[in-house]
């Protein structure tokens, strides 16, 4: 069995041919940046007015409450699941190797 | 930044019996406060908060109970209008017990296999960070040091947001870099991974001239792109980005995992790369009749290692009272397994998954869901003519609790499933303004 593990390649080698189709790639990048570019300056045209912000600034309508809760929740859950991301990217290490 | 797969890891648990020093321990919080607070006196400070608070984790769980304190104390001064200098401590406070070596449904060992170890350990953060604002560009940079008995971390982050289209779109862009080490066994040169024994603890770690332990270096980037976007007044959304690589030892060096039905282990082997990536949506909408909010959210994530998950959230928060607001949050969380996961490696090519040159006893890898409920209550004052008793301009308490489910589906401890399925969080906090 061991002998059968050894063999196997690793999950994270990837075919050479992959490397070589970049350009497919690179387009697509090219397109969705393109599109991002488009939408943005569609929305130029979604405009609140500062005197209409009363409520966008309540703190009931932040997107993730207090940080720093948020913060320390997302440490917990995160040490618990295999996933990451999509909250903040500062972090100090949590010694979880 | 980095994840643990469970909460027994979560400040680097590793069972106590190493006698570091503790004299550098928390010294950054305490300089990076110290200049914050001088720079608050020298500058005639227009304003300065204080935020302390406390999470409790506990997992109870025959014979594998898990406690953790996480307190922490920040401080932000803004001398002047365009800047806020930020300095902080944090602690994790870890106690219970972890399964050291990993066996699946197939092993003939009994549940004596199965070896209760005890952890111990006490993780300290100091961090801090300089926020520059002008208009309608925000400018912030930090970094944060962290140190336990087996485990050393260094992390800068800078990030840059900027408001378009009258203040309704916000863009930002924030990277992150951890240098972090590991203590690790000093395995032999050349070692095959199969004959590598895991740690059994942190005596010796970080010490110069020891024979028997060795380092090894983690490496991490993120990189997160932000969108906000209001719509009208009472709709906001928000898109999020993240990706992120990782290398190093990205496997527990405590854990073993079972690989032989004679009873051979071997330390956790993981691969030693890793990207991920995660893309979030989220939205908030001010429901005048409830005058509160509700928030939604959904977040998809794919790795390298073929982890793929998927995050539901809904919350809603309203006002009690013109003081006090009061939060109920369920989240569902969904993940597939690893590409080398398997229950057991025992059995032969595959009987219980897949194979390959890794394996792991990780039940972060294992394929689970889990269910989060909870509620939140928080109290604000604001000082009116005089300040509030005197010395407080603002104040704000905050009560929280949680509970959370875990369901695995292919993950045991020698076949019977895990007993730690159910983990209670509180939370407590209170925010001073000056």
């Amino acid at each position: 069995m061991m002998e059968a593990r050894r063999r196997q390649p690793s999950i994270t080698q990837r075919p050479a041919g992959r490397f070589a189709s970049w350009l497919p790639v690179a387009q697509r990048c090219a397109a969705v940046v393109a599109l991002a570019a488009c939408l943005l300056l569609a929305f130029g045209c979604v405009t609140v007015r500062p005197e209409q912000r009363a409520i966008l600034a309540d703190p009931v309508m932040q997107l993730q409450g207090d940080p720093r809760e948020a913060a320390q929740r997302q440490h917990v859950l995160e040490n618990r699941e295999g996933s990451f991301g999509g909250s903040s990217v500062q972090g100090g290490g949590c010694g979880c190797n | 930044m980095r994840t643990s797969p469970d909460p027994r890891r979560a400040a680097g648990i590793r069972r106590s019996g190493s006698n570091h020093p503790a004299s550098r321990r928390g010294l950054l919080a305490l300089v990076l406060t110290t200049v914050a607070w001088l720079l608050a006196r020298t500058a005639g400070a227009q304003a300065a908060e204080v935020d302390s608070r406390v999470t409790l984790f506990h997992e109870p769980a025959k014979g594998s109970s898990m406690t953790v304190y996480t307190p922490s104390t920040d401080l932000t001064v803004r001398p002047w209008d365009f800047l806020a200098v930020t300095g902080g401590w944090e602690a994790d406070i870890v106690s219970g017990a972890s399964e050291r070596v990993k066996t699946g449904p197939l092993s003939r060992a009994g549940p004596d296999a199965i070896t209760g170890a005890s952890v111990n350990d006490v993780r300290h953060i100091g961090r801090g960070s300089v926020t520059v604002r002008r208009d309608a560009t925000q400018l912030r940079a930090g970094g944060s040091v962290s140190v336990e008995n087996d485990y050393k971390s260094n992390a800068v982050h800078a990030s840059a947001r900027t408001d378009l289209f009258q203040h309704s779109s916000q863009l930002e862009i924030a990277y992150a870099r951890n240098w972090d080490t590991v203590c690790d066994l000093a395995h032999a040169p050349n070692t095959d991974a199969t004959l590598r024994q895991p740690l059994d603890n942190s005596t010796g770690c970080f010490q110069p001239n020891s024979a028997t332990r060795s380092e090894a270096p983690i490496r991490t980037d993120a990189l997160q792109l932000t969108w906000s976007q209001a719509w009208t007044p009472v709709l906001t959304t928000q898109v999020v980005y993240t990706g992120q690589l990782q290398a190093g030892l990205l496997s527990d060096p405590y854990r073993a995992v079972s690989l032989s039905p004679s009873g051979q282990y071997a330390q956790e082997h993981h691969p030693e790369n890793r990207a991920r990536q995660a893309i979030a949506l989220r939205g908030a909408y001010y429901v005048r009749p409830l005058k509160g909010a509700v928030r939604a959210g959904v977040r998809g994530y794919r790795d390298t290692w073929h982890i793929m998950s998927g995050t539901f959230e809904l919350e809603g928060e309203k006002y009690i009272f013109p003081w006090l607001r009061l939060r109920v949050t369920g989240r569902y969380y969904r993940q597939t397994a690893a590409l080398f996961w398997s229950d057991d490696y025992t059995g032969g090519e595959p009987q219980y998954g897949p194979r390959g040159q890794y394996w792991s006893g990780d039940r972060e890898v294992s394929p689970f869901s889990s269910y989060l409920a909870g509620a939140r209550a928080v109290g604000t004052w604001a000082a009116g003519e005089r300040r509030i008793v005197g010395i407080f301009e603002g104040l704000q308490a905050g009560l929280g609790f949680d509970v959370l489910f875990y369901g695995y589906s292919d993950f045991t401890l020698g076949g019977r499933k895990p007993s730690d399925t159910t983990a209670y969080i509180g939370s407590l906090s209170f925010t001073a303004l000056f």
